[in-house]
Parts: structure tokens; C-alpha cells; sequence
């Protein structure tokens, strides 16, 4: 193993792989940024160039894109509130509260330390783990993946700030939005008044909407307001003894990460959500979070980017995608004429090995280059509210357009972004909403599969061990908030 | 206006949703398998219990009367102008063309915004459209119409 | 003056922008004897890097020094072909915008974008080739041949779980459909959003057949944790050659019935003879040794078809998707 993995390096420094690894960083690091370019979208962009290239080549490129796209999510999701991938939406919570703040600098070092740290710990643990991990991932059958969008949704408690009442009708009518589009076990159209529909709603023009579009509105109304002063940065923008403090998360957030990208189909975005729960939930200071909190984009950050390597578990081990970009990465596989499946490690073992090798050399580069952007996008925040408001908004018509290239997106956003605003104004959050929009077609479709393979057995649910788990941990997520708070409230 | 009321609103604008999916999933057909829930079992389920939080909500904020809370739209007319501008840009790119379209739409938003110096109207509309062209069209190959 | 000056700029260049409108769309009108006289429009339907992505930049680089011009592939993912449809419509009739056509297209005419487009709004230029639907088993399983399954099923209706690609009506429910009627048995239907799902599941035993193609499940099979019972295909693949098909496991379906087609069509209004040049073009381009070569290493079966044999496959497959639609309470 050892020997495969010294060939991969091997590989990877030849200086042609170098600079294909520092391209695919530099493109992924932009294509994150972008509100609406999501990694896969940017992996099927670059997959067409890398017909000619040899497979090595075009692995390393993909894989670094992958994994600076989200990283680079988080960047405007910080500074904007407009996460660039699903996956930064919890780094906005604590992030863009520190950004307000004046503390962009800060918030955009902790969020790159905590991406180079969950990359670089997850890439150990694939490289350990990958084979008994995939087995793992195996073990996921329909009443598995229902257990776990229930246990995603009960993060709404903890999400919702202020009302639990009105986090919950936030989410439930993100689940009533979903079920709009074809029915996905009959077929049948449901409520799909725009022919747009039939696919149902989609998600990341929703996301810009809600997120950034709702935003530009904000600005719009205090354009008045002076930007903050230029924050002084030191060294590499935040300091060492924050990190310190909080090297519990940095730790935790890449295992958790890793082990939710493993299951096919959970994604990056549960992962970080997942993760930003769990720093709160451990947390002494559970009231800070959402507030600026630097713990909350570590936790995000972290898992998200661990996540990315999870992915490739299944994917390397077993052929099975972990992800939507890993399924587009398969197929860049097959164009290769590399098969991915169980027989990958025996029959090319330059691939998987030189991805591992690509995976570790990448994180310093991505490291470096994410650092060294800090100073310039901390700038981004001196720029007069006004301009930037319309900038924004320009970019999320932008984004949403190139989703599928075409106008109907391009309304969802403005919808979405007018009804967000409305909701943001009433003090319900959208966030749960954005849990819903990504968890509800998982859980819906998952019973349903559940219950027709089970035969109508409803107690089918409970003689599996991780459903069990899952739904025991979600009842105790979902309740603990309440609990707490009731406490507080008669103390 | 305050809080309450818009909670209000909120509540009925989501009971009024919840019985149009309730009513519309009504007339979906029957699922094949015996023991699948069907297409209308979800919908109609989040349905019910959204009407349930909704009244729950309508009721509490009548209970709640003392709150100080408000809901404040500053500048309203110059945001309600820009959702309408905005609406109106998305109208008019199948039409004119991404960039015209754009061309137009920065500089009349910029002004809403209350930019007045002209050079940074300019210059934020001609950015924005190297943007879009560099970026997007040459680099990523969205055919932006 | 200076306004007068600019204005008169803009009324030039936009006399040159009508003008050159007008010469290229006179060039390609004229351009039918000696078609093709500039690039063409292959518009794919999927991402970059699925199944039918890779056949049309296979075929499209075989296809170029026979045409001597370059084939550009444009990807235009959504909608199941409708986003795809769309660009094609919007592109011209004369043999320089074309797409690629699947199953997926024929389902789409009969159910959701049913009034909006139709075969008749579409000329077909090729078959390509067929992606044999298969059936496949966990190889702890203990049905060991399509006639073990088949007599296990008969005693036990509606007992064992098939996972495939799609809600009741898509391709693969069709032909796990079709099965299941010839054969005389019944099983529950469980759709996931992609056939790799379903492999995926069959892999963790949480369905107990998956309806597949050979490419997916290719590696499992090598690696024995798979096994294929049964293929539809009218003769046995060459990749797996002991694995008998359908109708020599007595059940008696044939890809002539329904069959995972891809191919490639252009707009209606195409003139015959631009049709005719196409047609026999990808012809020669699926006979080269690098076609052939790519079509076994993906396990595809050849399907070459002309434009007139295509039409009646599409018109017939059509017919077969509606019936089975009706079937199945969906239309």
C-alpha cells in the first residue's frame, strides 16, 4: 500500500500533474465563489476538456477542483451571505454575523484553516479507511436514508433561533415546495402549474433566493449605512490562540464530515449541518452561535470539505457515487476507459493512489492559495453598500441563469429571494426551510420505498439497528432545545 | 406595522396554501402497489400540520398583543421600485439580450440605490459586464443569450 | 454634432450586423447539394460523462473526416430531453443542429410533454446502438438461472422487490414490465433516481433483482458479488457470454418489443438528401475500428438503423410506451 501510495506522489509531483493540481484549485477556489456554480456543475464544465488529457492527469484536475469548490462556497457566504454551494449555508450563520461585525478577515482565515484541516484528516482516513467504510455505506438501504433525513430535519430546534413554532412552519413549507414536480415512485405530476415544474423546484436557485437575494433587499433598505472600517490583520488574519481554543471542532467536524460523505446521497450539505449542531450542541456558550460565533464556520467548514474525501470511499472502493459530483466523476472515468468498481484497486491502482496523493499535495497548495485571498475579499465588505447591493444581485440573476442555462431558475430566484425577504422580516428563518428543500424528496421517497419493499409493515422501521439509532438520536435532537430553553425560562 | 399582524398574515397565507395542495392532491390517482402511501399521503400530511402550526401561530400572536416588536421596511418605495426593476431585467433579457438588458437595468438600479456619481455607475455596470462575459460566457461557456 | 457623429456609428454597425444576418443565412440555405459547408450542433441531452455523452462525442469524432467538418458537442442537461428539445428547436433544419435521442424522449412525447412536442415535430437521422436491459441478482442469492427465478416467482407473487432506474413508466419499468407479462409473474417495483442506485441497493441486499444494463454491473460480476440471470437482446453478449437471453430462458421478449436505445435526430423539414448523407455518414463512422472498439469496452450492442428504419423503430416504440402507459394507469 504504502509503495502504491509513494507511486501516487510519484505521480503527482511530475510538473505537468503540478500544474494541472493548482489549476484545478485556482478554477474550483471560483467556481465555489460563484452563487450558482455548485462543484458539480464546475466538474461537468472542465470534464469535456479532460477527454484528451491521460486519466492520472484528468483525476488530479477533478479532484482539486472538487475540493477548492467547497472551500470556495464559503467565501461569499461569509462576506454576502450568499453561500456559493449548499454546503456553505451553515458557514453563513456565524460568518456573515461576523462580517457585519467588521471581522471578514477573521471569519475567512478560520473558514480556509478549518477546510485545510477537515481536507487533510479526511484524506488520512480515506486512505485507511475506504475499503471498510464503503462496506459501510452498503449497509444504507431506503428505511437507513428515511431514518437519516428525519435525523437531518430535527435539526431544526436547534436552528431556529428565536421561535421554534415559526422554524417549524419555515420547514414544513419547504416540504410542501418539494413535493411539487413529478411524483417520484408513480411518476404523476403534483402541482405543477409551470411546465419548469415537472422536475420540481430547483434547489440551488432556491438557495441564492432565500440566501442572497433576500440580502441585496436588506442592503437595499440601509444603503446608508456606512461600511465598516478596514479591520487590521494580522499574520495570517486570525490568531493562533483561537484556534487553540477551539481545536476540539477543528478535530470533529472532518471525522463527522467524512463519515456522513461516506453514505451515498447525504452530502456534503447534512454534513456540515450535522457539524455545526454538534459544536453548538457541546458548546458552553450555545447562545453565541448564529451571533458570530467563529466555532460555527469551523464546525461548517471543516465537515464540509471532509465530506468531499468521504465521497470518494464508496466511490473508489465499491464504483458507487457518494455524491453528485462523484456520479459525474465516474463517468469521466469511464471516458477514460477506467471502470470504477470494486476491481479499481487491482486493475488501476495509479488512479485511486493518485488521487490520495492529489487529495494530501492539494491541501497546503489549497491552503496557500486560500490564505493568501483573505486580505483582497476582506476588501470586498469597503465596498459602499449601495454598489454592492446591486452587484449582488446582478450575480445571483447570473448564477441562477446558468444553473440549466435558461430563464426558468432565473424566476424561482426572484421568487424565492421576494418570499425569503418577507419571511426574514416576520423573524421566521429561512434556514429551515433550505434543510427541508434539501432533506424532504430523501425522506418522502425513502419511506415510500421503505414501506413497498417491507410490504406495508410499519414496525419495519424498528428492526433495523441504524434506523433505530438514527430516529432515537433525532427524537433527542429535536427535543433537547426545548428542554433547555424550558429550563432556562423557570430558572 | 406590527409584528403580530404580519405573523397573521404569514399564517393565513400558509393555510390558504395548505388547502389549495390539500384540494389539488385530492385528484391524484390511487398508487398501484397496496402497500405504497401514495402521491397524495405526503402533501397532504405536511399540509394538515402546517394548517395545525398556523393557527397555533395566528392564536399566539393574539396573546401576545404587548410585544414591541415591528415589522419596518425602510426606504419601502425604493425596495418595492427594485423588485420591480428586477423583475422587470429577468422580463426583458429573452428579449433584448443578456447584456442590453443588464446595460439597462445597473445603472436605473444604481440609481434607486442612490449612487449618483456617475463614474461609479459606469463603472460598476461595465464590470459587471466584463463579468458576465469573461467569466461566465468565455470562461465557463454558459451561452448567455 | 458628437451625438450626430455616434449615432451614425450605431446605424453603420447595425446595417453590418442585418447584413452579415442576412449572408450567412442565405450560405446555409443554398448549401443543400454540397452539405455539409460549415460546423455542426450535436446537442446532448445529459451531462458530460453519462453513457449517451460518450457515444455522441465518440460517434461525432469518427463522423468528422467523413462529414470534413467538425462536430461540436453542446451539453443541455434537464427536463429529461426537454431543455435539450428546446435548443434543438431553436437551432435550423437544414442538417447542421442535430441531438441525440433515447427512451427518455419517447416517454416524454407520451406523458409530460405531451402537446408541447411530438414525433412529428422531429426527423430521425440513426440508431446507434442498443444498451441491453439485464437482470442481475446478489451473488448470495440462491437463484442460479432465469428459470429458477421464474419458477420461485410464479409461487411466491409479488414477493420479491426489483430495483431499477425510474418511477413506473420509464424505460426500465417498462421492460422489467414486459418481462414480468411474458413471463406470467409479479413483483414489487421499488424506482431509484439512477440504475447505479438500484445496483447500488442490490449490492446491500436491500432489493433482491435489479433490472441493469451490462456496463454498470459489469465489474460487480468479475469481482463475484453479482450475477447476471437473463439479458434482452435477440443473440447472447459477446462480455457475457453464459448469459442466456430472455427468450432462451423461456421467456419470450425480444428487443424488437422494447430496447435502450440511443441515437441521434434532428429537427422535421430536414431535406431528404441532408438526411440520406447523415445517415449513411454515422454509418461509416460506427464501422471504424475505434467505434467498435469503444462500443465493446462500454458493452454496447451495435444498432445501426438509417433514417427510414429509425422512423418506423421510433413510431413503433412510441406506440409500445403508450400502451404501457394505459397499462399502468399513468395516461
Amino acid at each position: 500500500m504504502f509503495e502504491n501510495l509513494l507511486s501516487g506522489f510519484d505521480q503527482v509531483f511530475q510538473i505537468y500533474h503540478l500544474i494541472g493540481l493548482l489549476a484545478g484549485i485556482l478554477i474550483g477556489y471560483f467556481i465555489g465563489a460563484m452563487p450558482g456554480l455548485t462543484p458539480s456543475i464546475g466538474i461537468a464544465l472542465i470534464i469535456p476538456f479532460t477527454f484528451t488529457m491521460e486519466p492520472v492527469m484528468a483525476m488530479i484536475l477533478i479532484v482539486s477542483l472538487y475540493m477548492a469548490a467547497e472551500y470556495g462556497g464559503g467565501i461569499t457566504a461569509i462576506l454576502l451571505n450568499a453561500p456559493g454551494t449548499p454546503a456553505a449555508a451553515a458557514t453563513a450563520f456565524d460568518g456573515f454575523e461576523l462580517t457585519k461585525r467588521g471581522e471578514a478577515g477573521k471569519a475567512l482565515t478560520i473558514s480556509i484553516v478549518a477546510s485545510a484541516i477537515g481536507a487533510l484528516i479526511s484524506s488520512i482516513l480515506l486512505i485507511f479507511t475506504a475499503v471498510p467504510m464503503a462496506s459501510f455505506a452498503l449497509e444504507f438501504g431506503p428505511t437507513e436514508y428515511f431514518a437519516l433525513a428525519i435525523f437531518g430535519l430535527s435539526l431544526v430546534s436547534s436552528l431556529s433561533q428565536e421561535s421554534l413554532l415559526k422554524g417549524m412552519l419555515s420547514m414544513l413549507l419547504g416540504l410542501l415546495i418539494i413535493t411539487i414536480g413529478l411524483d417520484p415512485v408513480m411518476g404523476t405530476p403534483r402541482f405543477v402549474f409551470s411546465n419548469g415544474l415537472f422536475e420540481g423546484v430547483p434547489f440551488l436557485p432556491a438557495l441564492i433566493g432565500l440566501f442572497a437575494l433576500s440580502e441585496v433587499f436588506y442592503m437595499l433598505e440601509n444603503v446608508k449605512e456606512k461600511p465598516p472600517k478596514e479591520e487590521k490583520l494580522k499574520g495570517i488574519g486570525a490568531p493562533l490562540s483561537l484556534f487553540k481554543k477551539m481545536w476540539l471542532t477543528l478535530l470533529r467536524a472532518p471525522i463527522l464530515g467524512y463519515v456522513i460523505g461516506v453514505i451515498p446521497g447525504a452530502g456534503t450539505t447534512i454534513a456540515s449541518l450535522v457539524s455545526y449542531n454538534e459544536a453548538k450542541r457541546v458548546s458552553k456558550q450555545k447562545e453565541t452561535f448564529g451571533k458570530g460565533n467563529p466555532e460555527g464556520i469551523a464546525a461548517s467548514e471543516g465537515a464540509n470539505n471532509a465530506a468531499v474525501s468521504g465521497a470518494f470511499a464508496p466511490l473508489l472502493a465499491l464504483g458507487i457515487p457518494g455524491s453528485a459530483s462523484a456520479a459525474i466523476i465516474i463517468g469521466a472515468l469511464t471516458i477514460q476507459g477506467v471502470q470504477p468498481g470494486p476491481l479499481l484497486f487491482t486493475e488501476n491502482p495509479e488512479i485511486p493512489y493518485s488521487i490520495f496523493a492529489a487529495l494530501l499535495v492539494g491541501v497546503p497548495i489549497m491552503a496557500i492559495v486560500g490564505l493568501s485571498g483573505v486580505r483582497l475579499w476582506a476588501k470586498v465588505v469597503l465596498i459602499p453598500r449601495s454598489i454592492l447591493a446591486v452587484f449582488v444581485s446582478g450575480i445571483c440573476v447570473l448564477g441562477a441563469y446558468s444553473y440549466s442555462n435558461s430563464m426558468f431558475p432565473v424566476w424561482v430566484m426572484i421568487i424565492f429571494g421576494i418570499f425569503g425577504y418577507l419571511l426574514r422580516k416576520t423573524n421566521v428563518p429561512t434556514t429551515p426551510m433550505v434543510l427541508a428543500l434539501v432533506l424532504g424528496a430523501m425522506m418522502e421517497t425513502n419511506f415510500r420505498r421503505a414501506i413497498t419493499v417491507s410490504g406495508g409493515d410499519y414496525t419495519f422501521f424498528f428492526h433495523r439497528p441504524i434506523t433505530l439509532v438514527l430516529l432515537i438520536l433525532s427524537i433527542g435532537t429535536l427535543l433537547l432545545p426545548i428542554i433547555q430553553r424550558f429550563r432556562k425560562s423557570r430558572a | 406595522m406590527k409584528i403580530q399582524k404580519a405573523e397573521i398574515a404569514l399564517g393565513i397565507f400558509s393555510i390558504i396554501a395548505s388547502v389549495w395542495f390539500i384540494l389539488s392532491s385530492r385528484k391524484f390517482p390511487e398508487s398501484l402497489n397496496q402497500a405504497d402511501v401514495g402521491p397524495a399521503a405526503f402533501p397532504t400530511i405536511i399540509s394538515i400540520i402546517i394548517i395545525i402550526f398556523s393557527v397555533t401561530l395566528i392564536i399566539s400572536s393574539f396573546f401576545n398583543k404587548d410585544s414591541e416588536d415591528k415589522v419596518e421596511i425602510l426606504r419601502i418605495k425604493n425596495v418595492i421600485l427594485s423588485i420591480l426593476l428586477l423583475l422587470l431585467f429577468a422580463l426583458g433579457i429573452p428579449f433584448l439580450g443578456f447584456y442590453v438588458a443588464a446595460a439597462l437595468f445597473f445603472p436605473i438600479m444604481l440609481f434607486l440605490a442612490s449612487v449618483t456619481n456617475w463614474k461609479s455607475i459606469v463603472a460598476t455596470t461595465l464590470l459587471f459586464e466584463l463579468l458576465a462575459f469573461g467569466v461566465f460566457d468565455q470562461l465557463l461557456g454558459v451561452p448567455l443569450p | 454634432m458628437k451625438i450626430c457623429k455616434r449615432f451614425s456609428v450605431l446605424i453603420i454597425f447595425t446595417f453590418l450586423i442585418i447584413f452579415s444576418a442576412a449572408c450567412s443565412s442565405t450560405s446555409s440555405s443554398q448549401g443543400e447539394a454540397d452539405y455539409p459547408t460549415k460546423e455542426i450542433k450535436l446537442i446532448v441531452h445529459t451531462s458530460a460523462g453519462g453513457p449517451t455523452d460518450t457515444m455522441a462525442r465518440k460517434l461525432a469524432e469518427q463522423a468528422e473526416p467523413i462529414l470534413g467538418q467538425k462536430i461540436v458537442i453542446e451539453n443541455k442537461p434537464g427536463g429529461s430531453g426537454a431543455t435539450q428539445m428546446a435548443a434543438l428547436k431553436a437551432g435550423d433544419s437544414d442538417g447542421y443542429t442535430l441531438a441525440t435521442i433515447t427512451p427518455s424522449h419517447v416517454g416524454g412525447w407520451n406523458s409530460n410533454l405531451k402537446g408541447q412536442y411530438s414525433p412529428d415535430d422531429f426527423a430521425f437521422v440513426s440508431r446507434v446502438q442498443l444498451d441491453p436491459y439485464i437482470i442481475a441478482v446478489n451473488a448470495e442469492s440462491e437463484f442460479e438461472t432465469l428459470e429458477d427465478l421464474v419458477t420461485y416467482m410464479k409461487d411466491h407473487p409479488g414477493e420479491l422487490k426489483v430495483g431499477g432506474y425510474g418511477s413506473v413508466g420509464s424505460g426500465h419499468n417498462i421492460a422489467w414490465n414486459i418481462f414480468a407479462d411474458a413471463a406470467g409473474v409479479d413483483a414489487v417495483w421499488t424506482n431509484y433516481e439512477s440504475t447505479t442506485d438500484a445496483v447500488t441497493a442490490l449490492l446491500g441486499n436491500h432489493v433482491d433483482i435489479a433490472n441493469s444494463n451490462p456496463e454498470i454491473v459489469k465489474q460487480y460480476v468479475d469481482s463475484g458479488k453479482l450475477r447476471v440471470l437473463g439479458v434482452l437482446s435477440d443473440k447472447r453478449l459477446e462480455s457475457m457470454p453464459d448469459v442466456p437471453t430472455y427468450e432462451e430462458g423461456g421467456v419470450d421478449v425480444s428487443t424488437k418489443d422494447w430496447a435502450q436505445f440511443r441515437g441521434i435526430y434532428t429537427n422535421a423539414d430536414v431535406p431528404e438528401d441532408v438526411l440520406d448523407k447523415l445517415s449513411s455518414a454515422f454509418s461509416k463512422a460506427m464501422e471504424t475500428q475505434e467505434f467498435k472498439q469503444y462500443m465493446q469496452d462500454a458493452m454496447m450492442e451495435p444498432g445501426d438503423m438509417d433514417h427510414d428504419e429509425f422512423t418506423e423503430f421510433i413510431n413503433q416504440q412510441m406506440k409500445v410506451n403508450d400502451e404501457w402507459l394505459t397499462k399502468l394507469g399513468i395516461n
